[in-house]
């Protein structure tokens, strides 16, 4: 091995990263070897100037107010620079994708909801029976069910028009017969949207009952945690509204509305 | 390392706040930052940004503008703590954003080079005609040290600062970096090299 090589072996070690495998060898060749013995010694000269350096930096005091008054501006703050000015620009720069791969998108965000659905259809009381008679009269053409028999979902589609302010904006039909599905990668997000607007929904209500239950901190954490979700499902909306054909802004807006059905979930099972 | 480095920056507060009862250590800082608390947060920011505005001036060479970076790179830090997967590892990644931040500004036309504040270089440390003895002082040094510093190429200047001034182990620069252990190894002897040829009559002075 030559010097070059030892005084690798040797830097190591006097940064404390040595292995002792080597360390043996080392410390022959030191004892033979005038020049590295030398090379040690400077590194430790070296090490001592090195430290005198590193002290000569300061915080100013008044770096620590910047950075808050940064951290605590408004989140709307940034989104008036833009929409895409802030985090979503990262996501939303990407190349867009065919249509067929936004099919594939809303087929996963669907298989997401209908574990959901199944999670919220634990919750709920009601059986779904009537609902499963519903839908077959509906898919067989059967019009006008019985009045007194209000379907579940149509329960669901009124529970919607209770909810907050998001979901009540929106203006997808929900009491219209079934869509044929499958058919267009539009109608997949719109079924998809829906779903978890339902989800949302009912959640909502739960939660809402919940809430004197919740210890004020964590009561505090959710409700910041909801309204965070909130907007970004209302600027992921507008983008999707934008621009339909975008899988990444589907994708990312039905992430959203999960991500409020995880926080809800959160908030009735304190 | 990074962290014996900012212990010391918490001081007496700190020291309070612990007889106090107070849970500060970082990973429960952490943990209630990412709840939105920004007294937590603060708490952070005292440990770590001397650490950082150094290695970040290290990086530009200039006071002013390592604090802007240093600045943004909390803003980041905080904007993004969600993010951060293993909370034992934010130093680690609090110095990925610094140099990111650090890389970007440099990329924006400004080197190492021109950004250096030439006025706080005295000229006659910029010749080699003047005795070191008759101008050696503490401050004096750290200006030829941050000299030789620019004269290094960006990686290796990144880990010779992160190792030689930070103390930060080769292992959170591999971490920090995404560089190899090898290329580690060899920037930072290449770069230790160049800078004893800098410094050499600095050294034989000590």
């Amino acid at each position: 091995m030559k010097c070059d090589e030892f005084q690798m072996l040797l830097e190591a070690e006097f940064d404390g990263e040595g292995t002792s495998e080597p360390q043996i060898e080392l410390n022959r060749h030191l004892d033979s070897c005038a020049d590295c013995r030398a090379f040690l010694a400077q590194l430790r000269s070296e090490s001592e100037i090195y430290s005198a350096y590193s002290s000569d930096v300061n915080v100013p005091v008044d770096l620590w107010t910047k950075v808050q008054a940064r951290i605590e501006a408004p989140p709307l703050e940034s989104a008036n620079r833009g929409l895409f000015t802030g985090w979503l620009s990262a996501p939303f720069s990407l190349p867009r994708v065919s249509v067929w791969a936004t099919a594939v998108l809303v087929l996963a965000a669907i298989g997401v909801t209908v574990a959901v659905m199944k999670y919220v259809g634990n919750q709920s009381a009601v059986v779904s029976k009537p609902e499963q008679s519903a839908k077959v009269g509906q898919l067989a053409n059967d019009a006008s069910p019985n009045p007194n028999q209000i379907s579940e979902p149509q329960k669901k589609a009124d529970d919607v028009e209770q909810a907050p302010a998001l979901v009540a904006h929106d203006k997808t039909p929900r009491t219209s017969a079934p869509r044929p599905r499958g058919n267009t990668p539009d109608q997949l997000v719109q079924d998809a949207e829906q779903k978890y607007l339902t989800a949302i929904a009912m959640l909502s209500r739960t939660a809402q009952r919940k809430r004197s239950q919740l210890d004020p901190g964590s009561l505090a954490r959710l409700d910041q945690a909801l309204a965070s979700v909130d907007r970004t499902i209302a600027g992921t909306r507008k983008v999707v509204r934008q621009h339909p054909d975008d899988p990444v802004a589907v994708q990312y807006m039905l992430s959203a509305y999960s991500r409020k059905v995880d926080v809800l979930r959160e908030m009735i099972g304190y | 390392m990074i962290d014996h480095l900012a212990i010391d920056l918490v001081g007496i507060k700190r020291r309070k706040e612990s007889r106090a009862g107070v849970m500060n250590s970082s990973l429960d800082l952490i943990v209630r930052a990412r709840t939105g608390d920004h007294e937590a947060f603060r708490l952070l920011f005292e440990r770590y940004a001397r650490p950082i505005l150094s290695f970040v001036f290290n990086q530009v060479g200039r006071h002013d503008v390592a604090e802007e970076l240093t600045q943004e790179t909390f803003v980041r830090a905080y904007s993004h703590l969600q993010d951060l997967r293993d909370a034992e590892r934010f130093s680690t990644w609090l110095f990925g954003i610094a140099r990111n931040v650090a890389r970007e500004w440099l990329r924006t036309g400004a080197t190492v080079a021109s950004s250096l504040d030439v006025g706080s270089f005295p000229e006659q440390l910029s010749t080699s005609d003047s005795s070191p003895a008759d101008d050696y002082s503490e401050k004096e040094l750290s200006r030829a040290i941050l000299r030789a510093l620019r004269s290094l190429d960006e990686d290796r200047r990144v880990v010779f600062s992160l190792k030689v001034l930070q103390g930060t182990s080769y292992q959170e620069i591999t971490e920090i970096t995404g560089f190899s252990l090898a290329k580690v190894k060899t920037d930072l002897h290449r770069a230790r090299g160049e800078m004893r040829q800098k410094l050499r009559r600095y050294v034989e002075m000590k």
